[in-house]
């Protein structure tokens, strides 16, 4: 059984469909990238997976449960399914320590200490040890990606949603942050990953799919779909990415 | 035609000697001349030459002046008022009434009016800012109450000392009560009657101090259920309650005043208009001050 | 390196320098005017007997002082309903889910009414009318519901402010906050009003001072509290100084107030920001 599956998942926001009957098996332990040109959906789909949006058609399951039934209390899903940003989008008012045990302690009942300790861990594990009581203002956008991702890993998610979480970063931070995402494939965690960042999709993700006008166009093996792409718009977009030297 | 014209103008001469302002240098008495326009003693010494401003409350009350509407002379005020500015030598149309408050007619600085009367006791502090006619009415501080408040049966102000009480600001009532009841509680202090009256009905307070016959008024006519439960008594620390007309400061006006009150008051008119509008018959409990 | 830091230093010093010289200068002028130009002015000597008499001064202050005690209580009472009334509005406003609508409808009418009419009315209205239906004491006191009518009518005002606050925080916060798994009421709680209560302490404030002013008009309806001290000093003594000595009282209060405030805003800025853009 995969760990997440979409079934014929359709998505509009008014008159414009954004998401048109995708389907997709995503298995546990698996890297999933989804590639594409902007407003191909790719951001809605992960926001329809953690149930930020819901769905207006078709089915999202969750070890064989459906998820998406309407009305369906969410904060479980989302403990289980973990979302980060392309914005990071910390809490400026609160530390980065304090960021971090928000949720273990408030959503899931943890110990304050307890919380601490395993948040200190995660810093430790990240090199933002020293960074716990800083504030998020005070930080490089590197550190606080990092930290947004130490922060949806406190909670112990199953699956990690990761949308364009290096888009907004420069070129020499984003090498930090990608370094974070190898080791959480390595420990084994399901991540689904929207992104740009081609040699990333390429030399660590399982599966590539290439989404474009909200179907998935093209799916497989990361060195056959970026190598060897069969459709046509998979082969225009992939021209484009190669000539702006991002492959 | 030259008969004509000079029988023309003998008649427009006459016609024009005839009406016209007062050419009043024969006249010796301070009676009234023509036009209803004030007599010697006012000349020059009002507002408005040759009318006569009064100025009173907004609203004014019951059984001061009816319906408020002091140019009806109805109430005692209004009557008074009328009988001082005929004896002037004033006419009903050369009377004008302006509305003031309470507190800013007795303030230092230009009146608006040639006097003023709201049921203003003559006081020493007042006399400092404003000067005041000769009394034109005299009576007593009474409380109201609703029946069965704890100010029912007083016999003596030791009687009230629990009692909490309420009054207009700036008035001889407040003043009495502070400094010769001495309650135990504050009283509740208002920009006007209307405000003590609503608190009385709300049960805020058991109970407000004014001049008798407001109290009687308000418990005839204004709150049902409301009594006069006592008056207090004249002495010479606290003297009875005298209503004056209020003046500004070095008036001339105050003299011709003077003299017409007098004049009404021994002709009888002062009392008949008492007994007309108020009641002679104002019988409540003397509350004794020791 | 160390050429341009001293070059700024340099720059830096000068400038401050010039600023304090300014400031001095002027500042001296201003005075000058008030004490040497003013006092000349032909009706200076009423004006200053009538509003500036020391002695009514003097004379007037300790009972003020002792009326403004009732004030401060009326203050400090109201306080904490008015935030929690203004808060619970507020939340409710914004709140999306349709069950909430016939509340959210309330709140709306509410707002609208309350702040369609002056306070001073809804004093008396309160004041007089609610107890006016027939209540024993001390429960129809006006200090009671003189301070419901302000407490009603300052929420419906405050909680505009935590509105406007409320939307002002970016959508991707409350995103960020559900994605952790926290609820809608956690989400408000934790994330959204602490960060929207902090953007809008200067409107905030405004309304604070405002209050506290308006506690004033708790007079109208019976309690002697400052202002209608004063204006019984003023009768007895046809003199304005009893006015000055109240405004000064409140100022008394009022100006520690905003500046401790912006003081403590200013600390907590500092506290979590980077730099600062000059």
């Amino acid at each position: 059984m995969s760990k997440i599956s979409l079934r014929n998942v359709t998505k509009s926001f008014g008159s414009h469909t954004v998401l048109d009957g995708v389907s997709l098996d995503i298995d546990a332990g698996q890297c999933v990238s989804l590639i594409g040109p902007s407003g191909s959906g790719k951001s809605t789909l992960l926001r329809c997976i953690n149930l930020l949006e819901p769905i207006d058609n078709g089915e999202i399951l969750l070890d064989g449960t459906d998820i998406s039934v309407p009305g369906l209390d969410a904060n479980p899903v989302r403990r289980r399914i973990g979302m980060v940003f392309q914005s990071y989008n910390l809490f400026p008012h609160m530390s980065v320590l304090q960021n971090i045990t928000l949720s273990p302690v408030r959503a899931l009942g943890a110990q304050k200490a307890t919380a601490n300790a395993r948040a200190l861990e995660l810093l430790e594990r990240f090199g933002l040890a020293d960074k716990a009581s800083s504030y998020p203002d005070q930080l490089s956008g590197g550190q606080q990606q990092r930290v947004a991702i130490v922060r949806a890993l406190a909670v112990e998610p199953e699956v990690l949603l990761l949308d364009e979480i290096t888009s907004a970063l420069d070129p020499e931070l984003v090498g930090e942050v990608l370094d974070v995402v190898r080791e959480l494939k390595q420990s084994g965690m399901t991540l689904v990953l929207a992104t740009h960042e081609m040699g990333f999709a390429r030399d660590t993700s399982d599966v590539v799919c290439v989404l474009d006008g909200g179907h998935i166009i093209e799916r497989g093996d990361p060195r056959d779909v970026l190598s060897n792409p069969q459709s046509e718009r998979a082969q225009q977009f992939l021209q484009r990415i190669i000539r702006s030297g991002r492959l | 035609m030259r008969r004509i014209a000079l029988s023309l103008l003998a008649v427009g001469s006459l016609t024009l000697a005839s009406c016209g302002g007062s050419d009043s240098s024969s006249d010796t008495t301070a009676a009234a001349t023509s036009g209803g326009a004030g007599n010697d003693c006012t000349a020059g010494k009002t507002l408005a030459e040759g009318k006569l401003t009064i100025g009173t409350g907004n609203p004014a009350y019951s059984p001061w002046v009816e319906n408020d509407k002091p140019e009806a002379k109805e109430g005692y005020e209004a009557a008074v008022a009328y009988a001082i500015a005929g004896e002037l030598g004033y006419s009903d149309e050369n009377v004008t009434w302006v509305r003031t408050g309470f507190d800013e007619a007795v303030q230092p600085g230009a009146k608006n009016f040639d006097f003023n009367l709201q049921q203003f006791s003559i006081t020493e502090e007042r006399k400092q800012t404003v000067d005041f006619s000769d009394p034109y009415y005299t009576t007593n501080q009474a409380i109201v109450a609703l029946a069965g408040s704890s100010a029912e049966g007083a016999a003596t102000v030791a009687d009230l000392k629990d009692v909490k009480f309420g009054a207009q600001a700036g008035t001889t009532s407040l003043d009495f009560i502070k400094n010769v009841i001495k309650p135990s509680s504050e009283p509740f202090v208002y920009d006007d009657n209307a405000g003590a009256k609503a608190a009385l009905e709300a049960k805020q307070i058991d109970a407000i101090v004014v001049d008798l016959p407001t109290a009687f008024y308000i418990a005839a006519v204004e709150i049902e259920g409301a009594k006069v439960v006592g008056q207090f008594p004249a002495d010479e620390t606290t003297s009875p309650d005298q209503f004056g007309l209020v003046f500004d400061k070095g008036n001339a006006l105050v003299s011709c005043v003077n003299t017409a009150i007098e004049a009404l008051k021994s002709a009888g008119t002062i009392d008949t208009i008492a007994k007309t509008w108020l009641s002679d018959k104002y019988s409540a409990p003397v509350i004794a001050l020791s | 390196m160390n050429d341009s830091a001293s070059r700024r230093a340099d720059y830096e010093r000068a400038r401050r320098r010039r600023s304090l010289l300014v400031a001095g200068a002027s500042s001296a002028v201003l005075v000058a005017v008030v004490v040497l130009v003013v006092p000349r002015m032909p009706r200076w000597d009423r004006v200053r007997k009538s509003f500036f008499n020391w002695d009514r001064f003097a004379d007037s202050f300790p009972r003020l002082l002792d009326a403004f005690v009732l004030d401060v209580k009326i203050f400090l009472w109201s306080i904490p309903f008015i935030i929690v009334l203004a808060l619970l509005v507020a939340t409710t406003r914004n709140s999306r889910s349709p069950v909430l609508f016939p509340l959210r409808a309330l709140a709306i009418a509410y707002t609208d009414i309350m702040r369609g009419v002056p306070v001073i009315l809804w004093i008396y209205l309160i004041g007089f009318g609610v107890p006016g239906l027939g209540m024993e004491r001390p429960w129809n006191s006006p200090l009671i519901w003189g301070s419901v009518a302000l407490v009603l009518t300052y929420a419906s005002y405050v909680s505009e402010v935590f509105r406007a606050g409320i939307e002002s925080v970016h959508e991707s916060q409350r995103a960020a906050s559900r994605s952790l798994g926290l609820s809608t009421a956690q989400t408000m709680r934790f994330v959204v009003l602490p960060q929207a209560i902090r953007r809008v302490i200067p409107p905030l404030m405004n309304d604070l001072v405002s209050l506290q002013k308006d506690v004033a008009l708790v007079s109208l309806i019976g309690p002697i509290e400052i202002l209608r001290q004063a204006g019984v000093d003023k009768s007895k003594f046809a003199n304005f100084t009893p006015y000055v000595a109240a405004a000064v009282v409140f100022l008394l209060i009022t100006i520690p107030l905003t500046r401790t405030t912006d003081w403590l805003v200013e600390r907590e800025r500092r506290r979590t920001s980077g730099t600062r853009v000059r």
